[in-house]
């Protein structure tokens, strides 16, 4: 489901025009983003949590060139998904 | 900084306060969000939310593997995961957040700017590093990319790809003693050591080798009596040649008679061994004389003894009896006249080993 789709199951839900939903929704992703930005553990609704993670700088080999490049640390966003999300995935028929 | 935990609860009461509404109208804004969200996923798999990334899920397959406790052969089922892939304005700004609300936070280590800067250097000098790892085990010329932000002159040094390896190996040199002393000196010694040494080893072979043939030198200038040995030497060697000449080798006729003598050492030795010490000590007087010799070219006191007493070894007596006129048995002077002794029996005994190895003792005698 694309943000589109997102919006407009959103808005039919809570009878609310398309327009208002995404400025809920882009103040919530905001709010969201800017509290990880700043380092913190964010949950994100019952989905899981998202969070800064670090990554040393790393030496990596370019497989065409033999090549040793030095990957540089690095900070990434990172979610991590809920126990109760992961049982509800336990649910779903196998592919 | 440390991490706080943000729960649902906050973010709706900041959302709340952002958009200016309710917190229950946020609370349940949120919690429609989280059931279209989670229906989305659970059956399309795949959400979408602009501004924040995409969730995905993923099909993990099913997987053999071995129980560790008791080794036996076990299946891991197949799971979906969730996965979050970041848009990538929201990636950049993680990562450069980090350096923007560092200075507000104040307390990461890694978050605040001088750490970082350090960080940075650092990740220039390993490049330098690696750079010169790979010029000297592969030996072939490194990309110029990295050695031209870091290593500043090295940007001339493009054209010459073969110095090019050299030059960097020679600023590693500068570079790397403020980071990594040991390794750079690993580095840059390898080869120069091993050289090092062998020439070592050469150089003091040679001075080992001098200084011998120095001390042998001077020890055979300044010890007398080594140089009176090694011209004694010489001269017996000289001495030999000429009897070579003059008379046939001695000890092979010594020999010859031996054989032939061995039935009558038996009965007759035993009684002469005991006589002769005697007899040899006497100083020998010659008197009488068979016939004298005149000393032709080629003639020599060896042909004459053998031809008057049957053995060469005699020419001693010859020798003896002659002494005023002969100054050295080996240069007989042309023309002179050598008397043959007439000799007792007991010395010229033919037969007889001590006869032959007392008159080759004489000859030794002479000789030096």
């Amino acid at each position: 489901m694309n943000n589109k789709e997102f919006v407009s199951e959103l808005a039919q839900r809570m009878n609310l025009s398309q327009k208002e939903v995404v400025q809920y929704v882009s103040a919530f992703v905001d709010e969201l983003s800017s509290n990880v930005i700043e380092g913190n553990q964010v949950a994100f609704l019952n989905l899981g949590m998202l969070e800064v993670r670090h990554k040393k700088q790393r030496i990596s080999v370019s497989p065409i060139t033999k090549e040793r490049i030095v990957v540089p640390a690095k900070r990434v966003l990172a979610f991590k998904s809920s126990t109760g999300m992961k049982e509800k995935l336990k649910q779903l028929p196998k592919a | 900084m440390s991490t706080k935990k943000i729960s649902t609860k906050n973010l709706a009461d900041a959302v709340a306060k952002r958009l200016g509404i309710s917190q229950v109208a946020a609370s349940k804004f949120l919690s429609e969000f989280q059931s279209v969200a989670e229906n989305a996923i659970l059956e399309d798999k795949i959400l979408k939310i602009s501004g924040l990334g995409t969730f995905k899920l993923v099909w993990n397959q099913p997987r053999k593997s071995v129980s560790v406790q008791t080794g036996e052969p076990i299946e891991i089922a197949g799971r979906y995961k969730l996965n979050f892939t970041p848009e990538t304005e929201l990636k950049n700004k993680v990562n450069d957040g980090v350096f923007d609300k560092s200075e507000q936070v104040g307390d990461k280590v890694a978050s605040t700017n001088a750490p970082l800067k350090k960080l940075g250097e650092q990740a220039e000098e390993l490049k330098g590093i690696l750079q010169s790892i790979n010029g000297e085990s592969t030996g072939e010329p490194t990309e110029p990319e990295y050695a031209a932000p870091d290593l500043g002159q090295s940007v001339k040094q493009q054209e010459q790809s073969q110095e090019k390896t050299e030059e960097v190996v020679v600023k590693l040199e500068d570079l790397e003693p403020k980071k990594e002393p040991v390794r750079a000196s690993d580095y840059v010694s390898n080869q120069p050591k091993c050289k090092n040494k062998r020439c070592c080893a050469i150089v003091w072979l040679v001075v080992i080798v001098v200084l011998l043939l120095g001390l042998g030198c001077a020890y055979y200038f300044w010890k007398e009596p080594i140089r009176q040995y090694c011209k004694s030497a010489s001269e017996m060697v000289m001495s030999w040649f000429a009897c070579d000449k003059s008379s046939v080798d001695v000890s092979e006729l010594s020999v010859v008679p031996e054989d032939t003598v061995v039935v009558s050492e038996d009965t007759q030795l035993e009684p002469v061994v005991v006589a002769e010490p005697t007899v040899f000590d006497t100083p020998r007087t010659y008197t009488e004389f068979i016939t004298t010799e005149e000393v032709t070219e080629g003639s020599r006191l060896a042909w004459i003894a053998y031809k008057h007493y049957g053995n060469k070894v005699f020419w001693v007596y010859i020798y003896e009896a002659n002494k005023e006129i002969l100054p050295n048995p080996n240069k007989l002077p042309i023309g002179c006249k050598v008397k043959i002794p007439k000799l007792p029996d007991y010395l010229i005994d033919i037969n007889n080993p001590e006869c032959l190895e007392y008159a080759k003792k004489l000859h030794e005698q002479y000789l030096q």
